[in-house]
């Protein structure tokens, strides 16, 4: 007997029995189809947001950066002259350094040159006090070119009110985060005291304010033309502290950041040693979604195992029977196996369907978010692995389940069931 | 040449501790009816579902039609019974989701040396002669307890097998259907050379049979 006719004769045997369980296979259907749309749409959410915020933050966040992070020395200088006798220094200092990259300006005309470079941008950064009345709010400001800067950020985008225009050619022009402008309680055109943690001071105007979407960047970031920083610290008009990079290919970041940190002996950093808790964290949460949903299909097995195992109970005579007709070991089991096999293909393709309506229905649900200013709805990722998966899971589970009560079905002896 | 359907040398049984079979010795002669009598817990039951390769645990040696059925894997077994052997059990013992002619048609599927249509043909001829015709699509279980039973006799003769073996056969039936399943088992070892063995407790059934064991207490007498 050839094996298609043998595989057609069983589950002839498998669809009839079905067919007169008709309430426990569907139940046994429904619990898959449940445990797969789950799956999904559990998956396709959190995937569709952890996706999103990763996204959203990467373009906020350049390729590679540049700067300098003075350490004290390893050695002592004293131990240096007396190397033979015992030296004791504790906390040792660093002397007075600025923290500028040196020769920053031409490394930063020679890096632009180079093809892999989409966008650069240099800045200078220096820790403020905004006075407002009597408090004060202590900040960052950042001195940009605000060409390069729009080139490497889309600030244009991003722009609420007011204008870029006056910042390369009018001094002490800023544009804030929207949080932080809130936060000082200003105006466009409004004019806000600043100081540096030197004692200079500088009244800054207000040209215009952006909203990144980003809580921590809109609270933080206030932009203003180099010179003015430059000014500011009373330094020359090479002095840049910060060098940022966006490449056509981020994946070529963490090999150039070093190459570059290399040849002009900076400090470097690129994007996923930025952003490495936004990946961790994204990683975690994947995982306790993954486990979740796992542990709904296993629920969905234990349905699937206890009702084929109930079946074969009941029908122990039927599979003496049949045993006595001259059908095989491997008959019974795949008359079993293949009913298990049914439930999770039927169960599996409509909990595929399932899980990809209610995503499809929770994508169209309008989402306001104060926070997130670009989108709409919820972002829910269709991605055909996460569908792939929630099949082949299906059909594993099911055929698991299965497996175990139709070797039982198949070392079943007739003889024993048949004489009562 | 060998006349000899089943043949059977110091066929011992054991249920545990006790000895339910004692040393057999005997044969089934081939095309012929034969019968096994003998009181309830006689062992000839148990004797039955050696013979049908259904319990392998026993010491001696059975050769059903001249193969030794010892030392054969389940799978040998399996198709052997399928292929030379229908059986008929006390109770018919009919899948009950299954219609009457699937019942039948199951184990010639099984054997597959022949088309669905043949098989369906020679299903309906069987039904036809044990007078079930009428019930042929019906689900087996809403037939009644004579009708089953003969349902069961045409399923075990459904692939031609070389020897029958009936566990009362007739039990269920009325004076005149055992007439008419008599009849056709007679039939059948004489025109198309099948050999039948039977347990019955039926006189009349016996008497009419070509050749009869009686069994006590596991002994041939």
């Amino acid at each position: 007997m050839n094996l298609t006719k043998k595989w057609k004769l069983s589950m002839f045997i498998a669809y009839v029995q079905l067919k007169s369980k008709l309430t426990q296979t569907l139940i046994a259907v429904v619990s898959v189809t449940f445990g797969i749309a789950v799956f999904i749409y559990l998956i396709g959410y959190i995937n569709g947001v952890n996706k999103f915020i990763t996204q959203m933050t990467l373009k906020e966040s350049p390729d590679i950066r540049l700067f300098i992070e003075e350490h004290p020395s390893e050695i002592n200088v004293i131990d240096k002259v007396f190397p033979a006798d015992v030296n004791s220094v504790s906390h040792v200092k660093l002397k007075n350094l600025l923290p500028n990259l040196k020769d920053g300006k031409k490394a930063l005309k020679e890096i632009k040159e180079d093809y892999r470079v989409k966008a650069i941008a240099s800045d200078v950064k220096t820790q403020v006090f905004y006075h407002l009345g009597a408090t004060h709010v202590s900040g960052e400001l950042t001195g940009v070119n605000i060409k390069d800067e729009n080139e490497l950020f889309n600030l244009e985008d991003k722009l609420v009110a007011g204008s870029f225009d006056d910042l390369d050619t009018k001094l002490n022009r800023l544009i804030m985060g929207e949080k932080l402008k809130e936060r000082l309680n200003v105006a466009l055109g409004d004019k806000i005291r600043i100081t540096t943690e030197k004692g200079t001071s500088v009244i800054g105007v207000l040209a215009g304010y952006i909203k990144t979407g980003i809580p921590e960047i809109d609270k933080k970031i206030c932009y203003t033309s180099e010179k003015t920083i430059q000014n500011l610290l009373g330094v020359s008009n090479t002095y840049i502290t910060e060098v940022k990079l966006k490449l056509h290919d981020p994946s070529l970041a963490p090999e150039m950041a070093l190459e570059l940190a290399e040849k002009y002996s900076y400090n470097s950093s690129n994007w996923q040693i930025d952003n490495a808790s936004l990946f961790e964290g994204e990683e975690i949460q994947d995982m306790i979604f993954n486990c979740i949903a796992v542990s709904i299909l296993f629920v969905a097995g234990f349905g699937i195992f206890n009702i084929l195992n109930m079946m074969i109970y009941e029908k122990m005579k039927d599979i003496a029977i049949i045993k006595a007709m001259g059908f095989s070991d491997g008959d019974v089991k795949i008359v079993f196996v293949s009913q298990a096999l049914v439930i999770g293909i039927i169960g599996g393709l409509s909990g595929v369907l399932l899980g990809f309506l209610l995503s499809y229905g929770t994508s169209l649900l309008p989402y306001e978010s104060d926070v997130f200013v670009s989108i709409d709805h919820l972002p829910m990722n269709f991605s055909y692995i996460i569908y792939f998966n929630g099949f082949c899971f299906a059909m594993l589970t099911t055929y698991l389940s299965g497996y175990l009560p139709a070797k039982k079905a198949s070392r079943l002896d007739p003889v024993t069931v048949l004489r009562g | 040449m060998n006349m000899n359907a089943i043949e059977v040398k110091n066929l011992n049984k054991f249920f545990k501790e006790l000895h339910v079979l004692k040393n057999l010795n005997f044969e089934v002669k081939k095309n012929r009816l034969t019968s096994i009598t003998g009181k309830s817990g006689s062992g000839k039951s148990t004797l039955l579902y050696l013979l049908s390769t259904m319990d392998t645990d026993f010491e001696g040696t059975i050769k059903v039609g001249r193969k030794d059925i010892g030392n054969k894997n389940k799978k040998w077994l399996a198709n052997f019974r399928n292929e030379y052997i229908g059986f008929i059990f006390q109770f018919h013992f009919l899948l009950p989701e299954f219609t009457v002619l699937e019942n039948i048609m199951l184990p010639a599927l099984k054997l597959g040396k022949y088309t669905k249509e043949e098989i369906e043909h020679e299903a309906l001829e069987l039904l036809r002669l044990l007078d079930v015709f009428n019930h042929a699509k019906k689900k087996a279980s809403l037939l009644s307890g004579g009708e089953q039973q003969r349902v069961a006799i045409a399923r075990a003769l459904i692939n031609k097998p070389e020897i029958i073996i009936g566990d009362e056969p007739t039990g269920n039936l009325d004076s005149k259907n055992t007439e008419i399943v008599l009849n056709l088992f007679k039939e059948l070892s004489q025109t198309k050379g099948q050999t039948i063995l039977t347990v019955t407790h039926d006189k009349d059934f016996a008497q009419k049979s070509d050749h009869v064991i009686e069994l006590m207490d596991g002994v041939i007498i």
